[in-house]
């Protein structure tokens, strides 16, 4: 296995020049960043700005990035400075809750619905995925959908689902890959007929 | 390629297949879609359906100046300890690839040779705001030959790059 | 492959060299470049030229003027955000309407070409210098001429000039990998006949007094009575200029120019207290430019040039302090 994990090797690469290893790592963090700040900001569309502009911000900033800490970590801590900048500006105090300054990430990100969202439209097509993707689920052979829900949900490593489903990595591999295919298999017209429609 | 891509979103892919996957992930469209795609349904699965900005923060990074700071290979992280146990018996050797082994795909090829270079450490202050460069390109213009039709057109080079970084 | 060549522009009609071994500069492809200069200074054209480097192009209609009062120009862009650039010899004017900043700029001096060495065959020690095809850009029948870097201390060039005049047409820039890191051709061109004086008239000056203006304030320097010293530069650089100036909002920064006879870098001093925050030190790239930054004693150091990474950051190293009593 690698001794490095993806982000790493990411970064590694966009430090190098290499732009395009930066741009996937956008596409990974993209909503869970999206998430985190919406919990500070209610326009969504104003989430989207600051969020585009922490981005930017993590990648003027990516030489001075040691990989001491996770990335998302580290873009975590950009993207909370992002917002505290965005509100100040707005004439509002940042909020001194706990969200601020707590190292722990994670408090913030499970299990918490987005905020409304304004567009019919958005959201729309946010209910039509996800139910989309709900449906796909329930269609899906247990063992399937067991290993792609420790995954996503539980964020266990391959080794630990190996462990619980009592079997080889290479099936926890396999399983969770065909999942993501069944899924996707379903996703792929829905955006494919929205990308006419693009807001 | 796709279940490498799987497996790699899971950093459960080995080095050499994540190379493959990130060269593989530059020329194939539809397997950068697939990355969008799979990261997508990840998202929905935590109940995470925010807007897609990817494509607009792209087309932004476009305009900034590249980034040329590669850093020395570091002490790998490891994400789990006792995995190295229980992985020991099922796992063929561990390929620690080195950094200069890793392809530079579209890489200018001084970056392989950046490597044993000390590169000047940033400064420790607060996050860094890229300032000015356009100002010294400007400045810099007058002399640059290798565009020069006459003494201005080199200009048009400059304010180019400085509005696109604004 | 440079034997062919070499034996192609042999027998293009320069016999000057019979049997020269390949290392050896094409004399007439030089007498080309120094042709290409001296064009470019004197004649007077009108036209559009599309600019590349990386992804972005660019469109811009240029008009220059040579005539018994000097040198007149104007440069407008056609695509992207709304600019003029206006010359009167020494003086260069830059409208920005959107922002409404004019940036004004008295140089030293109205050469086109100051980094060219006055013997273009210095530069022959550098590149290999040699014809290549002719070719039909905008209507002109026009001959290539090839630099290839000898080192990797500098970028490849190749320029295509009117065979008739030797007015520059097309050029384009050439990294270490042979990619094309930028490039600029004329798509329209009229050299030399009937152009309109109001062709070089700026659109915006005069109208309304709200502009900010920016100006350069360039006053030549010896640098080197400041302490600043550059040692040993890469094969080929030499000091070409030098100058004080306002760059941006900062005053009175140091600006060398170095060259080699055909690349250009500029090495920028600026007191480190005039800046608010820095950015990322060390290396970054934009398009065929490459940028290195780093400070020493008190100062931000700049070097900027359409040369390989490798020589901004050698040259930046080069550059000492000693802070005179």
């Amino acid at each position: 296995m690698a001794d490095r994990d993806v982000d790493q090797q990411l970064v590694a690469r966009a430090q190098a020049g290499d732009k395009q290893a930066f741009d996937l790592l956008v596409s990974k963090y993209q909503r869970k960043l999206g998430r985190l700040l919406s919990r500070f900001i209610r326009d969504p569309a104003k989430v989207e700005d600051v969020a585009q502009e922490a981005f930017v911000k993590a990648y003027r900033a990516l030489p001075s990035f040691r990989g001491d800490s996770a990335f998302y970590t580290w873009l975590y801590r950009i993207g909370i400075n992002t917002a505290k900048n965005y509100l100040v500006a707005m004439g509002r105090r940042a909020p001194t809750t706990t969200g601020f300054d707590s190292d722990e990430a994670e408090v913030f990100e499970d299990g918490d619905q987005l905020r409304d969202i304004n567009t019919p439209e958005s959201v729309l097509a946010s209910k039509e995925i996800a139910a989309t993707v709900q449906k796909a689920m329930e269609d899906l052979p247990d063992d399937l959908r067991t290993a792609i829900e420790l995954r996503e949900i539980e964020g266990l490593s391959y080794e630990e689902i190996a462990s619980i489903m009592n079997c080889p990595i290479g099936t926890v591999r396999s399983r969770i890959y065909r999942a993501r295919e069944a899924i996707a298999a379903k996703l792929r017209p829905l955006l494919d007929t929205r990308k006419d429609r693009r807001w | 390629m796709k279940q490498k891509l799987s497996a790699m979103m899971d950093d459960a892919a080995e080095d050499h297949e994540c190379e493959s996957c990130v060269k593989h992930l530059k020329e194939d469209p539809e397997l950068l879609a697939t990355w969008e795609l799979y990261h997508l349904i990840g998202d929905a699965l935590r109940g995470n359906t925010a807007p897609d900005i990817a494509e607009r923060v792209q087309k932004r990074l476009a305009a900034e100046p590249t980034i040329l700071a590669p850093r020395a290979r570091e002490r790998p992280r490891r994400r789990m300890t006792w995995y190295a146990l229980s992985m020991a018996a099922s796992v063929a050797a561990v390929a620690l690839v080195g950094w200069m082994a890793l392809p530079l795909f579209d890489l200018p090829r001084e970056a392989a040779s950046q490597v044993a270079v000390q590169v000047p450490e940033p400064p420790s202050a607060a996050v860094p705001v890229p300032q000015g460069v356009g100002d010294y390109l400007l400045a810099h213009q007058r002399f640059s030959p290798s565009v020069a039709i006459g003494g201005i057109a080199p200009y048009i080079r400059t304010v180019a790059e400085e509005n696109g970084a604004r | 492959m440079r034997a062919v060549a070499l034996a192609a522009a042999l027998a293009a009609g320069s016999a000057a060299f019979p049997g020269a071994a390949a290392a050896e500069p094409s004399a007439d492809a030089i007498a080309w470049l120094q042709r290409i200069y001296r064009s470019t200074e004197r004649l007077s054209y009108t036209g559009r030229f599309v600019y590349q480097h990386g992804e972005q192009v660019e469109t811009s209609r240029i008009t220059r003027i040579v005539d018994a009062s000097g040198v007149h120009e104007r440069l407008e862009a056609l695509d992207g955000t709304p600019r003029e650039i206006i010359r009167v010899n020494d003086e260069v004017k830059c409208y920005l309407p959107q922002t409404m900043t004019l940036k004004v700029e008295r140089q030293l001096d109205t050469t086109p070409f100051p980094a060219m060495r006055a013997d273009a065959r210095e530069l022959a020690e550098h590149y290999n210098i040699r014809k290549g095809e002719t070719e039909r850009i905008a209507g002109y029948d026009c001959q290539a001429i090839i630099l290839e870097p000898k080192d990797k201390l500098r970028y490849g060039h190749k320029l295509w000039a009117d065979l008739a005049t030797g007015m520059l047409v097309k050029a384009k820039t050439f990294n270490e990998k042979n990619e094309v890191v930028e490039q600029f051709a004329f798509t329209q061109l009229q050299i030399g006949g009937r152009i309109e004086r109001d062709q070089v008239k700026s659109r915006f000056a005069g109208k309304g007094r709200d502009w900010r203006v920016e100006r350069a304030g360039i006053v030549a320097a010896n640098l080197a009575s400041d302490g600043w010293l550059l040692g040993a530069l890469p094969a080929g650089y030499r000091k070409v200029t030098e100058m004080k100036r306002n760059v941006g909002a900062s005053a009175d920064v140091g600006h060398i120019v170095l060259s080699d006879g055909l690349a250009a870098v500029s090495v920028f001093i600026e007191p480190l207290a005039a800046r608010p925050s820095l950015g990322p030190l060390g290396l970054s790239r934009q398009g065929a430019v490459n940028v290195f930054t780093r400070t020493l004693d008190r100062y931000l150091v700049t070097v900027v040039g359409e040369v390989p990474a490798e020589s901004v950051k050698r040259i930046a190293h080069t550059l000492e302090y000693r802070r005179p009593h």
